[in-house]
């Protein structure tokens, strides 16, 4: 990140929202709100004075809110650019940084700040979204977390300094039990498989097992996935340590008001027996879901989203991170459930895919397009409201149609009721020319 | 509407088995392998059949939706000889067999006592259903169906509404979860022709059981008349609603009918919360992982039974429950069954009827 960051021809603009999406490939204007850090970003040097002296601590969101963080700082350590922002909704404007910053850099009127850009390609990289369960008591129950708060807690730099306690009271852990599958495999979230978390929890198991070899540790799985490379190996490696698999996902959960320890009930479905058992802690596995925001930019580019909120790829096995519209691509989980592994070798194929028309300097488009008949269109607007990739305007009280961003799949054609637009090679004296070929 | 049951997207995960009451150290009751036996082609076991409660705790922790319940009832239809041991001595198969008649009709009038206010004409009546028959059967339990049917027309006349006493019969809701169509089938058309003659457009039920049968089952003999809980019903006129506070450390129990069939977990605790306030405690197995009464359709009441039931017990009395308010009448006989005996004279520990504790700290409109 910090390379990118101090590369001459990277421009990195953070805290930032793309508002608008015009043009098309090597042509794209993009409106982008900045959002003010009410700090001067050329001025500050990251020295944490203001910090310091902040008296206000809100949920530190990097530490899955496990933690507490000031209002003015990073939002994380390794944060970039090092450039402190003041989280503004829970600021009690004291002051008080503005009074220690030498730089003078703590600004208060900033506003938000519109840019423009003129791009060639774009690259989508929206990411994923945790799932959060209603059931299995999180939210109620302390002692049970997701596997990103059990990362938070085995972490260095994390809220406890890497001391894995249970939530409610601080105490050493001594049990723990995984919960594979919360919200994947399930119709009542999302019935895909998320693909990494059975690897997740066993490399989280592992941590924990490494570091507190006297933890009894055992997952609760109902099937482990463990498909990429070394993935089998490395799981079969990880009982060596101790860690226990159970077959058998835990159907419910109980806290003890007094001692908030859980006691959990599953069905062993191997040995077809009841489990019933008291832990210190419940780790559950949550599905990944799609960004919340992946829609407001499908609808900015044209792009085509699945039921799950999840880009749709031109082709699922062929063109795995190009899209439909010309210079866009997706990578990583903006277009499904996937391993690093899988979103690194994605990114770097999204980024060649970007750089292609770049350096080739043209596109070569197919000619099958729509065509209008300016004498007869009446510039109803009905092609353009059908049109699924916004290549259709009217000017004049006429249909214009962007021959770029036109992909010639007929929509408009079929809606135009004075019959206007007709497709290139399609036309229907073409067709009826056919028609009478074959009949003869 | 219910859910059909396909056994194919079952991951054989177990999370039904982990939720089943029934399920035990000591014996092997799997939904899980119930659902595989299906999925495979092999009918349920004759011993699931017999003891499944249909509690729906499977079905509704169920990461695939499947519903196991309606394949039990399904099944129980299914079965050529009776299989199943009834408790008290078969006493109430019998009645809903006798029921069937078109000559026997609840004598109402006599039974109820005067002092209250009901109509003929009216849009609301109040659906009795088996309130009398367990009356007769369960006096030396403590259970007191009348007072039930009592305390639900004084809420309704504290609220200025005379709803027509519906003149039906059981609502057939054993029958139908025993695998008896027939029975049920009768006992529906003749229900629904009565309330159709009376002309109501509302209906009040202070049963959880009738409560869905009412709403769901009945759907398929072209009933669609609204049918409302009476915590559902007060829920509408909440705002106005002036409660007696109650001293005494109250918790509830989500019957499955209630809970688990039709999604009602909040209205009976908004109002046991306007009355006991701080008081009102939730007890540890609560809303969709309620633990069940442990009889269903009075059908084998044995040591499983009991130990559900203790559990159930020992839940509210870890949470300093002094009284239990429970939705439905037949978990409040079970569990009023199971205090009674010589074993639990000590607990300090009520089980009381929904809708007698509202109107006993009801104080009528604001």
């Amino acid at each position: 990140m910090v390379e990118t960051s101090k590369h001459p021809n990277v421009q990195l603009i953070t805290n930032a929202e793309v508002k608008e999406i015009t043009g098309y490939v090597g042509n794209f204007r993009i409106k982008i709100q900045k959002n003010p850090r009410y700090v001067d970003e050329k001025t500050c040097n990251g020295c944490g004075l203001c910090s310091e002296k902040c008296p206000v601590l809100i949920p530190n969101e990097f530490d899955a809110n496990l933690g507490a963080r000031k209002v003015i700082g990073l939002p994380f350590s390794q944060a970039v650019p090092a450039i402190y922002a003041i989280e503004k909704e829970f600021c009690t404007e004291c002051r008080s940084c503005e009074l220690v910053c030498e730089k003078k850099s703590i600004d208060f009127n900033q506003k938000p700040q519109e840019i423009e850009l003129e791009i060639g390609t774009i690259i989508v990289a929206t990411g994923l979204e945790v799932y959060k369960p209603s059931y299995y008591g999180y939210g109620t129950y302390p002692n049970v977390i997701t596997e990103f708060e059990l990362e938070r807690l085995l972490s260095p730099n994390g809220p406890t300094e890497g001391e894995l306690v249970r939530i409610s009271d601080g105490k050493k852990v001594k049990k723990i039990a995984f919960i594979q599958c919360v919200g994947s495999r399930d119709l009542r979230s999302q019935p895909y498989c998320s693909t990494v978390c059975c690897m997740v929890a066993i490399k989280n198991a592992t941590l924990v097992k490494q570091h507190h070899p006297e933890i009894e540790l055992t997952i609760y799985y109902i099937d482990v996935r463990a498909e990429e490379k070394l993935n089998e190996e490395y799981f079969m490696r990880s009982k060596d340590f101790g860690i226990k698999f159970v077959r058998g996902k835990i159907g419910q959960i109980l806290e003890d008001p007094e001692t908030r320890s859980l006691t959990i009930y599953a069905e062993d479905t191997l040995r077809q027996t009841l489990i019933n058992d008291t832990v210190d802690l419940v780790v559950l596995s949550t599905a990944m879901l799609s960004n919340p925001s992946a829609r407001e930019i499908s609808n900015m580019l044209g792009l085509e989203i699945d039921s799950y909120g999840f880009f749709k790829e031109f082709h699922y096995a062929l063109a795995p991170v190009k899209t439909r519209i010309d210079g866009v691509s997706i990578c990583g989980c903006a277009a499904g459930p996937k391993s690093i592994a899988n979103a690194v070798s994605q990114a770097q194929a999204a980024a060649v895919t970007a750089l292609h028309p770049l350096i080739a300097g043209k596109v070569e488009i197919e000619l099958i397009r729509a065509l209008v008949d300016t004498e007869n269109c009446v510039g109803c607007g009905l092609c353009a409201n059908a049109c699924p990739f916004n290549a259709i305007r009217i000017e004049n009280q006429k249909a214009v149609v962007d021959e770029i961003l036109c992909k010639g799949c007929g929509s408009c054609a079929g809606v135009c009721p004075s019959s206007s637009i007709t497709l290139r090679y399609y036309r229907d004296a073409q067709i009826d020319a056919q028609i009478d070929a074959l009949a003869q | 509407m219910t859910i059909k049951y396909n056994p194919n997207t079952c991951a054989q995960c177990g999370v039904c088995s982990g939720n089943c009451p029934l399920f035990t150290d000591l014996k092997l009751f799997s939904p899980r392998i119930a659902v595989y036996g299906t999925s495979i082609g092999y009918t349920i076991s004759k011993d699931f059949l017999k003891q499944c409660l249909t509690c729906a705790a499977c079905y509704t922790n169920c990461p695939m939706q499947i519903n196991l319940p309606e394949a039990v009832r399904e099944e129980r239809a299914g079965l050529k000889e009776d299989p199943f041991c009834f408790a008290h001595k078969g006493f109430f198969h019998f009645l809903d067999k006798i029921m069937v008649s078109n000559k026997i009709w609840p004598r109402l009038k006599i039974w109820l006592p005067s002092g209250y206010k009901t109509s003929e004409n009216n849009d609301i009546g109040y659906f009795i259903g088996c309130l009398p028959y367990l009356d007769i059967f369960f006096k030396d339990i403590g259970f007191d169906g009348k007072k039930i049917v009592q305390d639900a027309l004084s809420i309704l006349n504290k609220l200025g509404i005379e709803p027509v006493l519906l003149r039906t019969k059981c609502c057939g809701h054993d029958a139908f979860w025993r695998g008896e169509y027939q029975i049920f089938e009768n006992l529906a058309k003749q229900n629904i022709e009565m309330i159709k003659a009376s002309g109501v457009k509302k209906i009040i039920t202070t049963c959880a059981e009738c409560y869905r049968t009412l709403k769901i089952d009945y759907e398929k003999f072209d009933f669609n008349i609204e049918v409302l809980f009476i915590s559902e019903f007060l829920e509408k006129h909440f705002p106005n609603l002036r409660f007696k506070p109650s001293e005494i450390k109250i918790g509830y129990h989500d019957s499955c009918r209630l809970g688990r069939h039709l999604n009602v977990y909040d209205s009976p605790r908004e109002i046991i919360k306007a009355i006991a306030g701080t008081n009102f405690t939730e007890i540890m197995r609560r809303r969709e992982n309620s633990l069940c009464c442990g009889v269903s359709a009075w059908m084998n009441c044995d040591e499983n039974s009991k130990l559900i039931r203790t559990q159930k017990i020992n839940d509210a009395r870890k949470a300093k429950v002094e009284s239990l308010i429970v939705p439905c009448p037949k978990c409040n006989i079970h569990l009023n069954c199971l205090l009674s005996e010589e074993a639990m004279k000590n607990t300090n520990l009520k089980v009381q009827d929904l809708t007698s504790f509202i109107s006993s700290h009801f104080e009528g409109l604001r």
